[in-house]
């Protein structure tokens, strides 16, 4: 999975955000290694909608401005998938480590 | 308007490159996102930085986008052309990111490659405007020139009489269809004021020549191409717009030249600028077919059409050996030495450009050189860069790329580098060419049609691609090598070995782009040299404050010769009365503004012998005080005076080279009697000046006859049109306005034309040489200083990396001075492999320069030393800098910092 699509599903993990918060929750997770631009934020949001992994949800401020903020909900199918590519790069941290020792020691 | 409100406006104009639909649903969100992460940006670097990651973002997201919606429509492909385009759109939208992530760094690659770029794209629109682009014509490349040539003359390309022509015309079969053309002048009156009219003659067959029609109208026909018959003009469009604001009904109408009436048959093309552009009008050659004139009267340029298939060769071949017939016929009409001349064939395209292909092409030679310089030093800054990032690769190859995979990364990032200076250059190419053009001497052909069109922006992208490969080769060919586990173990690479390959490509790389600056500072000193030989030059007069102006006194208002001999004597007594003037005279063609015609002369009593030298000169024609006002010298006997009249004795005076040649000694001429092959009345020789360069300044100076103007009705044909000259005591150019008033108090109908001063015209006649050395030292200055940056470059990266080991030898008693020995050594070495082979370069292709210089040699030893000692002085100087900073390292923590 790319790594965006893994920081925008975690960051959705404990509840809907709107974009904004989306981008700020996934730069401190990441220890500032991940910044979403507006462009590449919503290209990628709308294929995890599209995949079925989040969805849109009506915000509670919702008073039919155009500009109001969407907020974005994690769906089980996208929870699935966080577990998966969490244990997924579990192993290749492991298998990384053993490659460094390796070479270390050759 | 405050920057925190201008920014959603020009962010909102990106998201315009956003599908509708996308725009529409996140665009408000996206531009407050955008809003917040400028303000946490601090400073204007940040905030660039911003701006550039923000665009990266928006076009990479509009192409994916695309990218989708276009493979959605592409069922039943296979699908494997798309994974291809995916990889690259991966290492694109990677490469965009890495350039994103260092924006100055960026903007330094992006800034010197835009120079290099746009520098050379402005050269080469220049080149392809003046020297490539075809001619406007229909199947140009058919279009030849015909010249006559008299080797005994030094004349190489000479006009042609009519009689040839009507040899060409009628005896060959090589061409289609022949033409003549000549230049003239007439004056329009009629309107507010009269104008001075650029006329071409035709003969009526130039139109089928050509390939050419009026735009409105009609051509004039053979019935009108004769004298008698030909009261008929074609005007050109920019004459009918300025003069006759458009106006379509002025054809059929009659206009007024030099006060006869023509009928406008019609109006040529806008694009029609046959000789040139300045052209206002076109009228029949006229020749009286019933009293043709005669033979040697060479007056005619001939541009023929040559017939389909038929090569330069073989029309060369044909004309050869028509020529050679006329030799053995002896009733041709020419003086006995010049009855066999060739005739010389060149493509009209050729013909126009001229001697400008030499020096435009060396420019585009030199600013190209300039180009792969700047390529050098791009891939010196990307493989300190790839220094930084040998962990980045490491770890991604350790991850299963493939080192193709990663090489081709690299070779992605360098070629997105080059798009993104090759755009900017663009920009930079639009402002280059305006100032080139502004900067051009006037007499450069077409360069009003120079801009960038097509094939100057298929140049611009080949530039474009062939420096991103040319730069990326060396980080790729860097990565390549990278001892992965090395660079994995040491974070970073600060081994031994791997130190010193990288250092060694690093200076192969300085030392080429050295070489090839001193190529280019030999080439801006070669010409140096050559224009101050030039300034030195003695042109044989002295009129630093001289005034000129010309006019032409038409016929139909002064009929009789000595009509026109009254007005000139009026108007110089009334010019000599101007207060400011010191002295004043008229001249027929003023010294460096053309060549004299070249006539067969003869000496009273001296019959013509095989073995003399061709008797010919230069005529020239002046009234008295014309040698006092441009201060020619007189060498023996006396200037034409106030004793001579258009009665009195025929006098003439010649010149030094003149005297020479057919006298041996200046003082043997004296008593001469001599006259121009054919005329009335011979002249009296009775006195001898100094030479005078007067086709331009480089060329020698040839012999003159000088004939005084009231008496060339009876020496030569009656002159109408010469040039008033004033030696002033204050500024020339304050008088213009007084020699105007005397001309209009004389005839208010007669325009006065080409004002100028003496030193404006030899100012001008450099103009070329002048533009040349201007563009040759700017790139020789940019190359020096580029190759001083990557001498320095190289070398403190290399003080950087040895900062440890120069600690040790300090620790260990090194002397600093040492140090800095050791440092410039290093880089001195490389330079002097440079110099080497920069000279040796510039011996091997600095003939190309031959033609362009005057008085030095393309292998100058003064030059190659002076350029030599310029790049050792300025090389030193960048050795020296990170030299010193090595003697500064303090040991105790160098040896720390491990």
């Amino acid at each position: 999975m790319k790594a965006l699509r893994y920081h925008i599903l975690l960051a959705l993990a404990d509840g809907p955000l709107h974009g904004a918060e989306i981008r700020r929750r996934a730069e401190e997770q990441s220890g500032g290694a991940v910044t979403l631009y507006p462009a590449t934020l919503y290209g990628t949001l709308e294929e995890l909608r599209d995949a079925g992994w989040i969805a849109e949800t009506d915000s509670e401020d919702a008073d039919g401005d155009r500009a109001r903020w969407r907020f974005y909900a994690l769906q089980p199918e996208g929870r699935l998938a966080l577990e998966r590519e969490t244990a997924r790069l579990e192993d290749v941290v492991a298998m990384a480590r053993m490659a460094l020792r390796e070479a270390h020691e050759g | 308007m405050s920057p925190g409100d201008r920014a959603p406006l020009a962010y909102r104009a990106l998201l315009r490159l956003l599908p509708s639909r996308f725009r529409e649903r996140h665009g408000p969100s996206m531009e407050r996102i955008f809003v917040e992460i400028l303000r946490d940006a601090r400073g204007s670097g940040a905030r660039l930085g911003v701006w550039t990651r923000a665009t990266v973002d928006v076009v990479e997201a509009a192409w994916t986008a695309r990218a989708r919606a276009g493979s959605g429509g592409r069922n039943g492909d296979d699908g494997r052309g798309w994974m291809m385009m995916d990889g690259w759109m991966q290492d694109t939208r990677y490469a965009l990111r890495q350039i994103a992530r260092r924006p100055g760094f960026t903007a330094v690659l992006v800034l010197t490659l835009a120079l290099g770029i746009g520098a050379n794209t402005a050269v080469f629109s220049v080149v392809n405007g003046v020297v490539l682009r075809p001619l406007p014509y229909p199947e140009p490349d058919r279009l030849t020139v015909v010249w006559s040539q008299f080797p005994t003359m030094e004349l190489m390309e000479f006009p042609s009489s009519w009689a040839e022509f009507e040899d060409y015309r009628n005896a060959t079969s090589s061409f289609e269809e022949l033409g003549i053309w000549g230049r003239t002048q007439r004056t329009l009156t009629g309107g507010e004021s009269p104008e001075r009219l650029d006329v071409v003659y035709f003969s009526w067959t130039m139109f089928s020549v050509l390939g050419v029609e009026p735009a409105v109208g009609r051509a004039f026909g053979a019935e009108e191409d004769v004298a008698g018959q030909d009261d008929v003009v074609l005007l050109s469009h920019g004459l009918w717009t300025r003069r006759f604001a458009g106006d379509p009904t002025v054809v059929g109408s009659t206009i007024e030249l030099d006060g006869r009436s023509v009928t406008v048959l019609g109006v040529m093309p806008e694009s029609f600028a046959f000789p040139d552009s300045d052209t206002d009008a076109w009228i029949p050659a006229g020749i009286d077919t019933a009293d043709p004139p005669s033979r040697s009267s060479h007056f005619a340029r001939i541009l023929g059409r040559l017939a389909p298939g038929v090569t330069l060769e073989a029309a060369t071949l044909e004309l050869e050996r028509l020529v050679e017939g006329w030799g053995a016929d002896h009733t041709l009409g020419h003086s006995w030495n010049t009855t066999a001349h060739p005739a010389f064939l060149r493509p009209l395209q050729a013909d126009v450009v001229g001697d400008v292909r030499t020096s435009l092409l060396v420019l585009l030679g030199a600013v190209g050189l300039v180009l792969l310089i700047a390529c050098a030093n791009v891939a010196n800054l990307l493989l300190v860069r790839a220094e930084g990032r040998a962990r980045e690769i490491s770890v991604r190859s350790a991850m299963g790329a493939g080192r193709g995979r990663i090489v081709r990364q690299l070779v992605t990032e360098s070629l997105v580098l080059a798009l993104l200076g090759g755009a900017a250059g663009l920009v930079v190419a639009r402002f280059g060419l305006t100032s080139l053009i502004a900067l051009a001497p006037a007499d450069i052909p077409r360069l009003d049609g120079v801009g960038l069109d097509g094939t100057v922006l298929a140049f611009t992208a080949g530039a474009t691609l062939l420096s991103g490969l040319l730069f990326g080769l060396a980080p790729a060919f860097r990565a390549l090598r990278t001892d992965l586990r090395a660079a994995l173990h040491s974070g970073g690479g600060r081994g031994g070995t791997a130190g010193k390959e990288r250092f060694r490509l690093r200076g192969v790389l300085v030392v080429g782009q050295t070489a090839l600056a001193v190529m280019l500072l030999i080439g801006g000193g070669l010409l140096l040299r050559s224009f101050g030989n030039l300034t030195r030059i003695d042109p044989g007069f002295s009129a630093d404050a001289v005034l000129s102006a010309s006019l032409s006194i038409p016929t139909n208002s002064y009929p009789e010769p000595s009509d026109v001999t009254r007005f000139y004597s009026d108007l110089l007594s009334r010019v000599e009365g101007i207060p400011g003037v010191a002295s004043a005279g008229l001249v027929r063609t003023p010294p460096l503004t053309g060549s004299l015609p070249p006539n067969d002369i003869e000496f009273e009593g001296r019959p013509s012998n095989p073995d003399d030298p061709p008797l010919n000169s230069d005529i020239q024609v002046v009234s008295t005080g014309y040698f006092e006002t441009m201060g020619i010298p007189l060498l023996v006997g006396r200037a034409f005076d106030d004793t001579d009249d258009e009665t009195s004795e025929v006098v003439a005076v010649v010149d030094e080279p003149f005297a020479r040649r057919f006298f041996g000694e200046p003082s043997a001429a004296l008593g001469a009697m001599v006259r121009q092959f054919g005329a009335p009345e011979y002249a009296r020789v009775v006195g001898v000046v100094g030479s005078v360069r007067q086709e331009q300044l480089q060329t020698e100076p040839r012999a003159h006859l000088y004939l005084l103007h009231e008496q060339t009705p009876r020496t030569w044909f009656p002159v109408r049109g010469m040039s008033v000259l004033a030696r002033t005591e204050l500024e020339p150019e304050t008088l213009v306005g007084a020699v105007r008033t005397e001309v209009r108090a004389l005839d208010p109908d007669l325009p006065v034309y080409g004002e100028t001063t003496v030193r404006e015209t030899v100012r001008s006649s450099m103009a070329a040489e002048r533009f040349n050395l201007f563009l040759q030292l700017v790139f020789a200055g940019v190359a020096l200083a580029l190759a001083a940056i990557g001498i320095y470059g190289v070398l403190s990266y290399q003080v950087q990396q040895r900062t440890r080991e120069i600690g040790i030898r300090l620790a260990l008693g090194a002397e600093r001075g040492g140090i800095v020995g050791l440092v410039v050594r290093q880089g001195m070495g490389l330079v002097a492999v440079a110099v080497v082979v920069g000279l040796s370069g510039a011996l091997l292709t600095g003939r190309v320069l031959s033609s362009l210089l005057y008085d030095v040699s393309a292998r100058d030893p003064l030059t190659y030393a002076a350029v030599t000692c310029v790049l050792v002085g300025v090389a030193a100087f960048a050795c020296w800098l990170p030299a010193r900073r090595a003697s500064a390292v303090d040991p105790q923590s160098a040896l720390r910092s491990e």
